[in-house]
């Protein structure tokens, strides 16, 4: 990304090394670059302009290179500055030379809007890679500096006053520079800045694998370490089976909010919980899903209960649940192979399966239905019309 | 009544996973042999010609049906469970498709396993409740099939009956008993069942397999 830079030249340098660089980045001869901005010199002087523009927008030449002493080119400056001079004279006095204030104004915008274009484009090429721990203090220095020298530019243009066409020359000058230095910088800004990206997005790759692997070794290592180590066989199968659960919720549910919001997660949740409650393994069938919504959410409650009963009376391992939901109906069975119960027997006052599972599914326009005898396990069955929904 | 010896190639790519299987199988299953790959699974399959092959539906170097198309041909005879632990609807029925004669979680339990082994051994096919539930929803998505569908396209209610029951962790003997029929009348049916699976044009079957996970 460095190599990739537009930098000022250290060696190949008259003045600032601007040409020297530019001629180095484009791959043409620095004096061909050179000779371009002398031509834009008699253009109303905007040649001046668009080199100091240029030279702010350039970073440095690169530490460590050699720089061409200053010393070394006295004579090529000095006799530049005399052309330079004699050409901006000759063009005064020719007339062909901006008004000094419309020059100045224009410059003034033209130096302004480099430093608060490189401004924004090291803020966002800068990442946060240690090795641009740039000082705070030049960036503030640059950006009010860039204000200032917007706002003077401005306050110049405003104090010509009426004169319109001049006003109009530079700016349709300072336009045109401005445009030709854009289509010099902007790609090789864009592509620093593309670089930058795919660096953040290796970074974030990194990020997310280290993640994984802590994640694999606090959960699933640590529970294979205590499952070798446990001596009850239910033990072990509880602790399986929580991992199990949490892990497949870790891969395919991805961060699971605190609360679910289809049909098919609402139960899962419900599933774990009397799971873990009760120690029992419930094997859960849900192929369908749909988002959740009042009624859904009751009958999940209902099947909640209905689990709840199978996991405390029931004396067994394992419950079998189906879960499906279309838009006509969802129903879902809840299956032990328990003991069962008389259901005639059970109290008019016990609440469970009467009020909870029952009354709730009355409530919301569906139906319950139990199934049970002693030694025959339990099946509940809960059905709720969806079809005429609004 | 005098339980035959079946003899049964694991394909699976771990071998923790192979060696628990094989310790937990019991008495009247002969494990003759083991593989990890496709590539290793094929030829060993085809010298040893055993009764059932439990097949991984993902392998390193492909699916699980990649196996049963190299070796359906040369071997009718050999028949294939699916194993699987978590994998999408979509390869699942991939495998099924390519010619398995059933699918069971890799949580089965030893017994029940065993039981399974046998059971496709003598020809019947085996849908875990989950498989079941698929089904059921496959076939019943979306509009009915249009009227120029076969047959296959369809399940009969009774079919329904049958794959709901399963669906619901219901035993084949379990299902006999509430639906008044023989065992041998259930088997019968999900067989039928697992051939609409297999040969039924329904798009649904993909596409709704496309979106879903079996567990």
């Amino acid at each position: 990304m460095e190599a990739d830079r537009l930098r000022r030249s250290g060696s190949d340098r008259v003045l600032l090394g601007v040409c020297g660089g530019l001629g180095e980045a484009l791959g043409v001869d620095p004096v061909l670059v050179r000779l371009g901005f002398a031509l834009g010199v008699p253009l109303g002087g905007i040649g001046v302009a668009a080199y100091v523009m240029t030279a702010v927008l350039m970073t440095g030449p690169p530490p460590g290179a050699r720089i061409r002493p200053v010393p070394g080119r006295r004579q090529q400056v000095a006799g530049l500055g005399v052309l330079l001079v004699a050409a901006l004279l000759a063009l005064g006095v020719s007339g062909l030379l901006l008004p000094l204030d419309v020059l100045a104004a224009s410059a003034l915008l033209l130096v302004g809007l480099g430093l608060a274009w490189r401004q924004a484009a090291t803020a966002s090429a800068r990442g946060d890679g240690p090795g641009w721990a740039r000082p705070l203090l030049l960036d503030g220095l640059r950006a009010v500096t860039a204000i200032v020298l917007l706002i003077g530019g401005a306050v110049l243009f405003l104090r010509q006053g009426g004169d319109v066409t001049a006003a109009a020359a530079s700016t349709v000058a300072a336009a045109v520079a401005a445009a030709g230095i854009g289509l010099l910088v902007g790609p090789r800004l864009r592509r620093a800045q593309a670089v930058a990206s795919a660096e953040r997005r290796e970074r974030i790759r990194t990020e997310e694998r280290a993640s994984m692997a802590a994640r694999l070794h606090d959960s699933v290592l640590q529970t294979l370490a205590l499952i070798q180590r446990a001596d009850d066989a239910r033990g072990a199968q509880g602790l399986a089976r929580r991992q199990e659960r949490e892990l497949r919720a870790w891969l395919y549910g991805g961060e699971e909010p605190d609360a679910p919001d289809t049909f098919a997660a609402a139960l899962r949740h419900a599933t774990e919980d009397v799971e873990t409650r009760y120690d029992v393994a419930v094997e859960l069938v849900q192929p369908s899903d749909a988002p959740l919504d009042a009624d859904l959410d009751a009958l999940v409650s209902a099947a909640r209960e209905a689990l709840t009963n199978a996991a405390k009376h029931a004396g067994t391992a394992t419950v079998s649940v189906l879960a499906r939901v279309s838009d006509h109906e969802a129903s879902v069975f809840v299956r032990d192979r328990g003991r069962g119960f008389e259901l005639a027997r059970v109290p008019r006052d016990r609440a469970g399966v009467r009020e909870s599972i029952v009354g709730r599914m009355a409530r919301h326009g569906g139906r319950a239905a139990i199934h049970t005898a002693p030694g025959a396990g339990t099946e509940v069955e809960l059905f709720l019309p969806r079809g005429d929904r609004p | 009544m005098n339980v035959p010896l079946r003899r049964v190639v694991i394909v699976d790519d771990h071998e923790i996973f192979r060696a628990g299987l094989k310790a937990g199988l019991g008495p009247t299953v002969q494990v003759v042999g083991e593989a990890g790959t496709v590539e290793a699974a094929v030829p060993l399959i085809k010298s040893l010609d055993p009764d059932v092959v439990l097949l991984d539906v993902h392998l390193p170097d492909g699916g699980g049906h990649a196996v049963i198309g190299a070796v359906h041909g040369e071997r009718p005879g050999v028949k294939f469970v699916a194993l699987s632990v978590s994998d999408a609807a979509e390869d699942v029925v991939a495998v099924i498709r390519a010619g398995a004669r059933g699918y069971v979680t890799k949580t089965i339990a030893p017994a029940e396993l065993t039981q399974t082994i046998h059971r496709i051994a003598d020809g019947d096919a085996v849908f875990s409740p989950w498989l079941a539930g698929f089904v059921l929803d496959a076939f019943n998505e979306g509009d009915p099939p249009a009227a120029g569908d076969g047959e296959l396209d369809r399940l009969t209610p009774r079919e329904r009956d049958v794959l709901l029951l399963l669906a619901r962790g219901y035993t084949y003997k379990e299902i006999a008993a509430r639906l008044h029929l023989s065992v041998k009348t259930i088997e019968t049916h999900v067989s039928n069942v697992l051939r609409k699976l297999q040969l039924s044009n329904r798009n649904e079957l993909t596409r709704w397999a496309a979106k879903r996970r079996m567990v």
